[in-house]
């Protein structure tokens, strides 16, 4: 049985445990990286006032070296590079992000550092911090209280910085979450080995197979369900053994008196005389008789078929080769309606399959008779053999409108118009195919001829 | 042939049995195991018709013991139980064929007279003897130099006895055994007469007397 995607347990958890997982870490990150976003703006932060403390007075010690009172002192580029720096193609002044200005109480600048701007910064003097859209500062005075040292932080720098940080986050993020998904989707198939392991057991009861499935394996969650099964299949047993058990005694007890009616009304028949009034009558009791005979006997085949079973009873293949002799003996003796059986014993002794001998009878029987009674009497009913569980029978005659083959496998439909057939013979077989799952294909014409029908039983391999 | 019905049914047994008799056999009837197994400790039947459900036991374990104590009598089961797997159990049990209920009362005849056939060695119906006599065992058919003969029921079930065993002398007693069924009155020079009125019919050469022993043909 096919299910749907959609409705597969394993396909829901799947897609919950994704997405779950997958929001958890979305989650996780993002409050990583509010954290990181914090701690990044302290550090920075403490970064400005370390270095404003720290530099002022080397910065003072410059510019009373260097000062000629009355020009700005603009720091010289520093030689070499700053050791880790990423930026190896940029120019000096992309890695000196930091810039600083030296200035007096009313605000002049007395120093900056080479890639500062002239004019003063934004910042207030005062000590502090002050932040506008280009640059947050931070203001640091010296110990003598006349000069403040004004440290400058590009925002787009400290933006960059950021977003670097949690871009460093998310990527490794971003590759594991498929590694993840592969991940849930084996450990949840893994883990629900045990659970489709039931759904099959449970899957292949249902026709012919009751027995009981077992919970040894079965997880704890559904050990009640898998208790339920068992009891409702003993009960659909119990249940089945009892219809069977009446078909096969309504058999018994209806044959019997037909056995009676019949015996008696041809020994009628023999002891009246020639063109006596009566012998007549008794002609036609005795051919509705044998038709009640052959009508009961395909009703209950019929009722056999469809309460079910019809797998072998070790639940494997067996050897169908001598059963399939001894049908075709049994009605080549019988003569049944006067037509001639060739059959082909070729690959006989390869026939085997799992279904039930008197299920596999009661197919070609069915079969066989069908082809006596609808196929050309001038052209025997032919019966082979083909790999190890395929059999075919076909007969001549006029072929048949493909479109009502199928048709012909409900009950009570009859290929020809006036046959005196059941209309039961193909939906017998087709009762047990269904059981047994097998196949029942229906040709005509015959495959390679122009005329006549062929039907092909393919049994089901254990 | 002398016959053995083991069959519970009365009336079905009542119109195998007028069949047969009809026919020129001779028919015993059991309604039950115990008397069946009577009678054929008692009696050499040529076939014993066996049903399988029977009030006191089962017909299949009737034919088991019987093959297990030695008996070679050719059996038919007659039954209503018509799975495949019964037909292989009764056969295997030892019978010789299988009629499902309900059968055509000629069909049983056919297979009575197959089965007999088989059991005598010469499975062929078709039987040639001296004075140009072709007997049609099947067909229940004479023909004397190409011109049919008939006979009736009783003159064919003796003929019958000797022809399926052509060669071989058979006594009166055996002759009279397949010929009556028990409780049938039989007159001491029966077997004499018929084989008189089949000499007029078939020519005298075809019967020969053993003197002390019996006929043969």
């Amino acid at each position: 049985m096919k299910i749907k995607q959609q409705n597969s347990l394993q396909f829901v958890l799947i897609k919950r445990l994704t997405v779950i997982v997958a929001l958890c870490w979305v989650a996780g990150s993002i409050l990583a990286a509010y954290s990181m976003y914090h701690e990044l703006e302290e550090a920075s932060d403490t970064g400005l006032v370390e270095t404003a403390r720290r530099g002022s007075t080397l910065i003072e010690t410059y510019l009373d070296a260097h000062s000629d009172g009355s020009s700005v002192v603009v720091m010289p580029t520093p030689a070499g590079r700053i050791v880790g720096s990423d930026n190896d193609d940029d120019d000096d002044s992309e890695d000196d992000y930091l810039m600083y200005q030296l200035r007096a109480a009313n605000g002049d600048v007395l120093l900056r550092s080479h890639n500062a701007v002239a004019e003063p910064f934004e910042a207030p003097i005062e000590v502090g911090f002050y932040q506008d859209d280009d640059f947050r500062i931070y203001t640091a005075q010296s110990p003598d209280g006349e000069l403040f040292m004004q440290v400058a932080e590009p925002m787009d720098h400290r933006h960059e910085a950021i977003l670097e940080s949690v871009a460093a986050q998310f990527l490794p993020i971003g590759l594991l979450i498929p590694a993840v998904i592969i991940g849930i989707i084996l450990g949840v198939r893994q883990g629900l080995v045990p659970v489709q392991r039931v759904r099959d057991e449970i899957e292949a009861r249902g026709e012919g197979n009751l027995t009981p499935i077992e919970q040894e394996e079965a997880p704890e969650e559904i050990t009640t369900i898998v208790s339920a099964v068992n009891s409702l299949m003993g009960k659909l047993e119990a249940a089945l053994n009892v219809e069977r058990s009446f078909t096969a005694n309504s058999a018994h007890e209806l044959r019997t008196p037909i056995a009676v009616a019949l015996a008696q009304t041809q020994r009628l028949v023999l002891e009246l005389p020639e063109g006596h009034e009566a012998r007549k009558r008794a002609l036609q009791t005795e051919a509705s008789l044998k038709r009640l005979s052959r009508l009961s006997e395909k009703l209950l085949q019929l009722a056999r078929a469809e309460a079910g079973g019809g797998f072998s009873p070790t639940g494997y293949n067996q050897k169908l080769g001598s059963t399939l002799a001894l049908v075709v003996d049994d009605l080549t003796r019988a003569g049944a309606d006067g037509g001639a059986i060739r059959f082909d014993p070729d690959n006989i002794e390869t026939l085997e399959a799992n279904i039930d001998l008197d299920a596999f009878a009661i197919c070609l029987r069915n079969l066989i008779e069908n082809a006596l009674k609808y196929g050309s009497k001038n052209e025997p009913v032919e019966i082979t053999v083909v790999d190890r569980n395929i059999v075919r029978v076909s007969n001549g005659g006029p072929a048949l409108e493909t479109a009502n083959l199928d048709d012909l496998k409900t009950r009570f439909k009859r290929s020809h118009k006036g046959g005196d057939g059941s209309g039961l013979g193909l939906a017998i077989v087709d009762a047990i195919v269904r059981n047994t799952r097998a196949e029942l294909n229906l040709y005509s014409p015959r495959p390679g001829k122009a005329d006549g029908f062929m039907a092909e039983l393919k049994l089901h391999q254990s | 042939m002398r016959i053995l019905l083991v069959e519970d049914e009365l009336m079905l047994a009542d119109a195998v049995r007028d069949h047969l008799l009809a026919a020129g056999e001779a028919v015993d009837h059991s309604d039950s195991v115990v008397d069946a197994e009577i009678m054929l400790r008692g009696t050499n039947y040529d076939v014993l018709l066996l049903d399988l459900n029977l009030p006191d036991g089962k017909g299949i374990d009737l034919l088991r013991d019987l093959r297990r104590s030695g008996s070679a009598t050719p059996c038919i089961i007659l039954t209503a139980q018509d799975q495949i797997s019964d037909r292989i159990e009764g056969l295997n049990a030892g019978a010789d064929d299988y009629l499902v209920k309900p059968f055509d009362l000629n069909e049983l005849s056919a297979r009575l007279s197959a089965v007999a056939r088989r059991y005598s060695g010469n499975p062929n119906p078709f039987i040639s003897l001296d004075g140009g006599v072709e007997v049609d065992l099947a067909g229940r058919a004479i023909l004397i130099d190409g011109v049919q003969t008939d006979l009736t029921s009783r003159e064919w079930a003796l003929f019958d006895q000797m022809v399926r065993r052509p060669g071989q002398t058979l006594s009166k007693r055996q002759l009279e055994e397949a010929l009556y069924e028990f409780g049938a009155e039989i007159e001491s020079n029966t077997v004499e007469v018929y084989v008189s009125r089949l000499r007029r019919k078939l020519g005298k050469e075809v019967i020969k007397t053993v003197r002390g022993v019996g006929y043969r043909v």
